[in-house]
């Protein structure tokens, strides 16, 4: 087991880490089954990140009392404090593009949520990573940002670190309720 | 050296057999694994009942200790864990710098590198080993406590041979002797 991944036992609200990484692992695995094309699995993985991140960013911002973000750069310092406080260890922000409207998480030698997975050679293709990019992804699209998201760079696959390069697309206008502003 | 390092599951399945390069007949070593495993079963049968036990409890430490009695050429190490898998580790009768302490020390290494290569998500357990870093620590095993004869420290893995009708290796060694 990795040390990495200790977390409070004794703390009814929280569990070991390596737990969530064994849980995902297997989830993964099972789809996999389920599905056989890595690029369905992709799929579904970013189906369910994006799941997790439009009911997980209500909780963020209740809990934190987080005011409107001005500009891209503080969205972006949102996010990697959600992951802080949601995986327990934050990304680092970086790789920002002259125009201030795309920039990258970096996780240095490591796979947040991938410890102890070990690619087989024909899964090159399955983004493990991808729930990450759709609970992003999902949580910004409940505050009206629309971004895309890529994974430039995977841990897993002999990469130095686990990189998720996430680009503004555009405000979502319409999803605002009706009445306001 | 460690001539000889295999790993085999819960049912005597061969999961892992690596033999060091230098060996001239592998095949011996393979029946001395298989061989080994008649003793290691031997040895982790349940102890008798005594009362105020658990009933069948495993009082027995996982390793095993020395399972042949040493022989010319080799000396033959075994370790069976609670989940029933097994390793059995393979070395030079001449080699007297690997004490008792050194041999636990491995098996102790070797499986808490087995402990996290079943974490992955990817293995299905009780399948032969095809994890790169796994094969990779087994082969600095191999090759770490060789000081003496090995020049070229490359090393190759026998293939592990299934038979369709006897898939354990207990059927395998029922073979040989037939």
């Amino acid at each position: 087991m990795s040390a990495k991944g200790k977390a409070p036992l004794l703390d009814n609200n929280k569990v070991n880490a390596d737990l969530i990484k064994l849980t995902y692992g297997a989830l993964v695995a099972q789809i996999l089954k389920d599905y056989e094309k890595p690029e369905d699995v992709n799929k579904q993985l970013e189906k369910l990140g994006y799941n997790i991140g439009v009911r997980l960013v209500e909780d963020f911002i209740a809990h934190h009392n987080i005011p409107r973000c001005l500009d891209f750069r503080q969205t972006a310092e949102r996010v990697q404090q959600a992951f802080r406080f949601y995986l327990g260890f934050q990304p680092a922000v970086g790789n920002w593009a002259p125009t201030g409207n795309e920039f990258s998480l970096i996780w240095d030698n490591t796979n947040p949520i991938g410890d102890f997975v070990e690619f087989p050679d024909n899964l090159r293709t399955l983004q493990y990573s991808r729930v990450l990019c759709g609970a992003i992804r999902g949580g910004l699209e409940m505050v009206q940002i629309d971004v895309a998201i890529t994974i430039a760079k995977e841990f897993l696959l002999g990469d130095q670190a686990t990189e998720l390069r996430i680009r503004f697309n555009k405000r979502l206008e319409d999803a605002l309720p009706i009445g306001e502003d | 050296m460690a001539l000889c390092i295999g790993v085999m599951g819960a049912e005597n399945q061969p999961l892992l057999i690596k033999i060091s390069p230098n060996i001239q007949d592998p095949i011996k070593f393979h029946f001395m694994l298989h061989s080994a495993l008649d003793v290691v079963e031997e040895k982790s049968q349940p102890l008798p009942k005594t009362p105020g036990s658990i009933s069948g409890a495993d009082l027995r430490e996982l390793y095993l200790g020395l399972l042949y009695p040493s022989s010319d050429e080799v000396r033959v190490y075994g370790y069976c864990a609670n989940t029933r898998m097994k390793m059995i580790l393979i070395v030079e009768a001449s080699n007297t710098t690997l004490r008792d302490n050194e041999i636990r020390t491995m098996f102790r290494r070797l499986h808490v590198a087995y402990s996290n290569m079943i974490m992955n998500p990817f293995y299905d357990v009780g399948q032969p080993i095809s994890s790169k870093s796994f094969h990779d620590f087994v082969d600095s095993m191999i090759a770490a406590f060789g000081v003496g004869k090995l020049v070229n420290p490359t090393l190759y893995s026998v293939e592990m041979e299934y038979f369709e009708d006897v898939p354990t290796l207990t059927g395998i060694r029922l073979l040989l002797r037939s």
